[in-house]
């Protein structure tokens, strides 16, 4: 009869054979199969059928509901989404928002917040008195700040660097949450403050809220960050050759997918002027689902003079592969971290660690030591130097460091820092207090 | 004509239906898929080999992500000390036969050892197909030639001296090309075969990376106690065994609070088997410096970073020049860096920084030039790519003279 009706209906039925659900023998397989040890090179039993069948569709993936899941669920879904879908390529990076979409502001000397977009970013620095005399510091929001505990987390790094830069109206000024934490802690501070300037800095704090701009997982999960770090690289250029901000005193900072951003910006940077810029930090970097073909991508030692990397949520939101120069597994590498009840406060807790050290004074809050797992670490077998995990990371510290922390603000274990003379000398004074403390036992 | 346009959006909202599971997980992998994926048992090198290489790459993809994701597949294989053979090759060719558990000791009672450079490679696949024998034999060569031609040249120059002892005797008369190149200094070569133990793919995919580099970090320990300088060894993993060398250099900085100077890896490979609460894998940090050759990154090695540089010949893609299988993908690691090896090969593979061979190719590369393999720049950090030919030589070494006239042009703009 007619070829296109014919058509159309043979497309039909083939489109809705696609359409379904793979049902049929399924209960035969989860008989079949058993989860014995014995069976460990089976394939199906790394993963069952059933267990696939149970993951949602990417549109049911909020992040409100990773929110209500336990740690341990969290990172078994996001597990089983992201490997399943890498080795057919499933993502691509296609969600690019538009840059003029992309807001931010610039923290002034009286704490006052100068809004920006992307387009008009570097127009707004120009404006701004005095940009550049000191430090630079980026930081690039990856979670939407709608959710309560993003925008706490986010809160806490912009007041810890207002306060460091003295970027306040009132030296000291703290919100109620602080006064209702840990007050002899906060007192210090304030005094340290008001007496001394703490470790010279001022500067100038630049936030991007990219976070605002991924409202759902399967945008989380096909951000191009390639294209959005090439973008701010591309501004950071601009301000170097317009504004006379040197590369050397930015230090930009990405949280979750933004730390890839972060990183792809610090290439493009280089690509472009040949130098690089000084400092990037990953806060907790997402896995990344989506991919270019046949690219490296993602942030990488290299992409600044020095890249360090805090992971709270390894086998969760985050990765748990090395991508700096030094990488810290607060706890070890795990789903999440003492304190957190799901794998979004997981990953938001590597912003709350790092904020914690950029206060005054807190600087050597998070003492952590060389080791491959956090087991190593308690057994005192770590080598090397001690690394400060935070703002005062050593810049010539490479591997990886881990590290305990409190389930509860203030984070940082906070053991008295000893003086270095070496590797010999550390392990030394560690061996004499296990002795110490064994006697104490005793 | 309703009925035509009534069935127009049936296709479309089945079209739609359809293209919105490309969103549900049970398409990514169905169950008869994963039925389909073969047990570790049913793997072995040469299925692998007589695969053709995309098919054996996504095989080892597919089996790669799927033990990732309850992460628990815990490694189980630790060859014993008495069966890892280890070869002592001695500077006629000629090698000394030891193990695991007595190569040191045989070593260092062999005359005029560890007078220069200490090469000590770990083989990551067992050598008994052409294909592997021939990328170890090339190494070997490739040394036994560097080692030779270093020896004779100091010798030779002790003998000049000798003759000119009267008058300043600088510069040398012969200035043969290799004499030119000839850089470093001479050296012994011991090969630790551990490939030899990886007998199934299983083993292969179930070896305690661990367990096994501490193995052998243990007799580095040995071999600096028994005055050889940790400055002059250089650690060479190949696949699996670049991960193994990582741990190595680990349990050596553990015992004696130093790093070990240089771990090279050839194709680190995928790891399959991990424990997950620790972190396994060659990685920056593991040496003072730690360089990667990356050849196979979508078949059997591994995409990740796993040094202070990573070098990417063709870069991050599923075909690989000239190779026919995952295991030739994988050995042109060995086969590129021995080449380099090659007294006049060192700058065979100019490298420039670049994220891809698109990039590469676009001249978009930005830093200075480097050279894969031997002659490696130990300040070198980041990502590199280069290009390579099909067939031995496998080094482009025209590129270098292209970069020189880019260099140079880019100056006069």
């Amino acid at each position: 009869m007619n070829p296109l009706r014919t058509l159309c209906v043979l497309a039909c039925l083939v489109a809705a054979t696609l359409a379904s659900p793979n049902n049929g023998n399924q209960q035969q397989q989860q008989q079949r199969r058993s989860n014995s040890l014995n069976n460990y090179e089976d394939p199906s039993n790394w993963v069952s059928p059933n267990q696939i069948e149970q993951l949602p569709m990417l549109k049911d993936v909020t992040l409100r509901r990773l929110e209500e899941m336990t740690v341990d669920e969290g990172g078994s879904m996001l597990s089983k989404l992201y490997h399943l879908s890498q080795f057919n390529r499933v993502f691509k990076p296609d969600y690019v928002p538009e840059a003029s979409k992309i807001k931010g502001y610039i923290v002034g000397p009286r704490g006052q917040k100068t809004e920006f977009n992307l387009n008009t970013f570097v127009q707004t620095v120009k404006r701004q008195p005095n940009f550049g005399d000191d430090e630079v510091t980026i930081f690039i929001q990856g979670l939407p700040q709608t959710w309560g505990q993003v925008n706490k987390a986010n809160r806490k790094l912009v007041q810890a660097y207002e306060q460091r830069y003295n970027l306040q109206p009132y030296p000291g000024q703290n919100d109620s949450d602080e006064q209702k934490s840990s007050s002899e802690e906060q007192q210090q501070q304030r005094r340290k403050q008001n007496q001394e300037q703490d470790d010279t800095t001022t500067g100038d704090l630049v936030v991007i809220k990219l976070g605002d701009q991924i409202e759902d997982f399967e945008q989380f999960a096909t951000l191009n960050v390639e294209r959005i770090g090439e973008i701010i690289g591309d501004r950071l250029v601009q301000l170097t050759n317009e504004v006379n901000v040197p590369q050397e005193i930015i230090h930009l900072i990405g949280q979750g997918p933004a730390a890839h951003v972060a990183g792809i910006a610090g290439r493009q940077y280089t690509r472009l002027t040949g130098h690089k810029l000084r400092r990037i930090t990953g806060l907790d970097a997402s896995k990344l689902f989506a991919e270019p073909d046949n690219k490296l991508s993602g942030l990488a030692r290299g992409d600044a003079d020095f890249v360090d990397a805090i992971h709270t949520s390894a086998y969760g939101m985050g990765t748990q592969e090395r991508l700096a120069d030094v990488d810290f597994y607060p706890n070890g590498p795990s789903e999440g971290v003492p304190g957190a009840e799901n794998v979004v406060e997981a990953s938001l807790r590597a912003t709350r660690y790092f904020a914690e050290s950029v206060r005054p004074g807190n600087e050597r809050n998070f003492p952590a030591v060389a080791a491959s797992s956090y087991k190593e670490y308690k057994q005192n077998n770590g080598y090397g130097k001690r690394a400060y995990m935070g703002i005062a990371t050593s810049y010539d510290i490479r591997g990886d460091y881990m590290l305990q922390v409190n389930s509860k603000a203030p984070f940082g274990r906070n053991t008295p820092a000893q003086t270095q003379s070496g590797y010999h000398s550390v392990h030394e004074a560690w061996r004499q207090q296990q002795q110490q403390d064994k006697k104490n036992l005793a | 004509m309703s009925l035509r346009t009534s069935l127009l959006l049936a296709c479309l909202v089945a079209v739609a239906c359809a293209s919105k599971d490309q969103l549900k997980p049970t398409n990514w992998l169905s169950t008869s898929e994963l039925e389909n994926v073969p047990s570790l048992n049913d793997v072995s090198f040469e299925r692998l080999e007589n695969m053709p290489l995309q098919k054996g790459a996504q095989l080892i993809e597919k089996l790669y992500h799927i033990s990732q994701i309850k992460n628990d597949l815990t490694p189980n294989f630790v060859p014993s000390a008495s069966n890892i053979p280890v070869w002592i090759v001695k500077s006629n060719g000629d090698r000394v036969e030891a193990k695991l558990s007595n190569y040191v000791q045989k070593a260092t009672a062999q005359s005029n050892f560890a007078e220069d450079e200490v090469t000590i490679v770990l083989t990551g696949l067992p050598q008994n197909t052409e294909t592997t024998k021939k990328a170890m034999r090339q190494l070997e060569q490739s040394y036994l030639q560097r080692y030779n031609v270093q020896s004779q040249q100091k010798n030779a120059q002790i003998a000049r001296q000798q003759r000119n002892k009267d008058y300043d005797a600088t510069s040398s008369e012969e200035t043969g090309e290799e004499w030119k190149s000839a850089k470093s200094t001479a050296g012994n070569l011991i090969i630790i075969d551990l490939g030899a133990t990886l007998t199934n793919f299983k083993r292969y995919a179930m070896l305690d990376v661990a367990g096994t580099g501490a193995m052998i970090g243990h007799t580095l320990v040995e071999l600096c106690n028994k005055g050889v300088p940790r400055e002059i060894i250089h650690l060479i993993g190949q696949g699996i065994a670049a991960h193994v060398a990582g741990a190595a250099g680990q349990e050596f900085t553990v015992h004696t609070g130093n790093k070990l100077r240089r771990i090279t890896g050839l194709d680190p490979a995928k790891l399959l088997a991990k424990r997950r609460d620790s972190l396994v894998g060659l990685s920056r940090g593991d040496a003072d410096f730690v360089d990667a050759i990356h050849t196979s990154s979508l078949a059997m090695g591994t995409p990740q970073r796993c040094g202070d540089v990573d070098f990417y010949p063709n870069g991050v893609s599923q075909t690989v020049p000239g190779a026919q299988n995952v295991i030739e993908a994988a050995v042109r690691a060995t086969r590129y860096f021995a080449e380099s090896v090659r007294p006049g090969g060192e700058r065979n593979f100019p490298a420039v920084v670049a994220n891809s061979l698109k990039q590469y190719k676009e001249n978009n590369g930005f830093g200075m030039r480097a050279y894969m393999g031997i002659n490696a720049d130990f300040d070198l950090q980041g990502d590199y790519i280069l290009e390579v030919n099909e067939r031995s030589p496998f080094g482009k070494r025209a590129a270098a003279q292209k970069q020189i006239n880019y260099h140079s042009s880019h100056q006069q703009n």
